[in-house]
């Protein structure tokens, strides 16, 4: 009777061990789960002033200072296609440029879900949409992406709306003058932008995020509040060069992020800004796998990450950043 | 008989796979011209047209109805939609809610018809006022979710208001352009 207990005591110690074991190498399996990584210019905006874009590098006529000589830059829309397994998520969304919505000094835009055909990757197939947050040139084309499900901050919404209805006019969700948002700290949420995110939420394809989230294994939203608008996020994401973080416009400048300048100041609480920035350096352990939407140097050997780069559409740039095991390259040869 | 049956057979094949190759070659070096000839074509820059003093008029006439009153009231209503989906799925508290959209729309309309519009810019008008009449379409059918609580009428205003702000986009094209600045 003993000999009958102890063999049952054993097996069932065996049998936990053996659960344990194989939940814990399942979980690290799910963990170690690398994504591929390629990021797409979206459109570029030309010549804007450099100290519109970091004012703490400003343009001084005839200056020698590496921060002051630079007077405009052109700023690349920086999107994210990753792909962990069989998803495929963006990271922002860029915008739509039409007949009717064409002057705002940029170049290069080419339909998004034609970028990703390039890429080798139908629009369909988007499961899912990180949008970093909800201005308009970085959540938009969404209705191009009937499948994609969107995730967006609850924070990003409560901050459209509390300024949508604030009673002085001068600080607003929708520009505020003729000719854009003059710095005005909340706006650039115009009617289009707003109603396809509506649509997303009716159709159920919308998850309203508080705070952190994981979206697949090892793939997380950090919320950055106030990093560059009341909502902003962040997406860790690992791959086998190591994790990386996309920062959207909290992450407007990679050369900002390397040498701790708040840039395109907006509903900017630059220490948000610079916490975020921290992130990044905490999660990575470093600055080199931050992926910025605007880095003036995208697609260059100056933003080193993103030199595997190649000409697209209409003048638009892609790079490779990373591949998973077994993912051949999508790059042109 | 059997031997020029079979020549014309391994005549034909040997025919046929210079054929195959020769659309193979074609394909593959067309397909290295297209690539670089797509990546180079950069579409030219839009160009910018100045409004006469009288239409500049028109723009600033119209700029606080449409800043001030139809963007927000537009942006108001898809967080209508949204708080009822997404919060308290209160169909009375959303018609009450979209009823004062619908009138300020409305108004909204009213207001515009008392501007007095350039000859060149009557058909922008007329774009306006037609955004301004699909919110206010797109208003009435958000307040049957009152009467019987179907979604389905929220989705069908939801395409009519996307297709109001695409009109707005277009009409301030031509009197703001540039409303839209990097963020």
């Amino acid at each position: 009777m003993r000999n009958l207990v102890g063999r049952i005591a054993l097996a069932a110690a065996l049998a936990i061990t053996g659960l344990a074991g194989f939940a814990v190498a399942n979980r690290a399996a799910a963990q170690d789960q690398n994504c591929s990584v390629w990021l797409v210019e979206s459109s570029r905006f030309m010549k804007v002033p450099m100290g519109a874009f970091m004012p703490d590098r400003a343009f001084i006529p005839g200056s020698t200072d590496q921060y002051h000589n630079i007077n405009t830059v052109d700023l690349p829309v920086n999107v994210g296609v990753i792909k962990c397994g069989n998803e495929l998520v963006l990271f922002d969304s860029g915008w739509k440029q039409q007949d009717y919505l064409k002057m705002t000094g940029s170049e290069h835009w080419a339909p998004l879900p034609d970028q990703l055909k390039v890429l080798g990757f139908d629009a369909n197939n988007v499961t899912k949409i990180v949008i970093g947050h909800g201005h308009w040139d970085h959540a938009g084309q969404l209705s191009d992406f009937p499948n994609a499900v969107i995730y967006i901050q609850r924070e990003e919404l409560n901050g459209i709306e509390w300024a949508l209805n604030y009673p002085n006019p001068k600080i607003a969700a929708v520009n505020t003058a003729p000719g854009g948002c003059r710095r005005t700290p909340a706006c650039g949420y115009p009617p289009l932008t707003v109603a396809e995110i509506y649509g997303k939420v009716l159709n159920g394809k919308a998850v309203i995020v508080n705070g952190e989230a994981e979206i697949l294994p090892g793939v997380k939203i950090h919320p950055a509040f106030r990093g560059h608008t009341a909502g902003s996020q962040l997406l860790e994401v690992p791959t086998s060069i190591g994790k990386l973080v996309f920062g959207s416009d909290t992450y407007s400048s990679w050369e900002g992020i390397r040498d701790w300048m708040a840039a395109n100041i907006q509903q900017t609480d630059t220490v948000q800004q610079f916490l975020a920035y921290e992130k990044c350096y905490k999660i990575t352990g470093g600055y080199q796998n931050c992926i910025c939407a605007h880095e003036p140097l995208s697609y260059t050997d100056g933003y080193p990450i993103t030199k595997n780069s190649w000409v697209a559409l209409n003048g638009g740039r892609m790079a490779e950043i990373a591949l998973a095991a077994g993912e051949k390259t999508h790059k042109p040869q | 008989m059997v031997v020029p049956h079979f020549r014309a057979v391994v005549l034909s094949g040997i025919i046929a796979a210079l054929f195959a190759m020769m659309g193979v070659a074609t394909h593959r070096e067309l397909s290295r011209q297209v690539a670089p000839s797509r990546a180079a074509a950069v579409k030219p820059e839009p160009e910018l047209k100045p409004l006469s003093a009288e239409e500049e008029g028109y723009a600033a006439a119209l700029w606080p109805i449409h800043s001030e009153v139809v963007e927000v009231s537009a942006v108001d209503m898809s967080f209508a939609g949204i708080a009822y989906i997404t919060e308290h799925h209160d169909a009375q508290r959303l018609a009450a809610k979209v009823m004062t959209l619908r009138d300020r729309f409305r108004t909204a309309a009213d207001q515009a018809r008392l501007i007095p519009v350039p000859a060149a810019m009557g058909q922008v008008h007329d774009q306006y006022l037609e955004a301004l009449a699909l919110y206010e379409t797109a208003s009435a059918e958000m307040l049957k979710v009152a009467a019987d609580g179907k979604v389905e009428h929220l989705i069908e205003a939801q395409t009519m208001s996307q297709r109001a702000a695409e009109d707005l986009l277009k009409v301030g094209d031509v009197l703001w352009p540039g409303e839209y600045k990097p963020n």
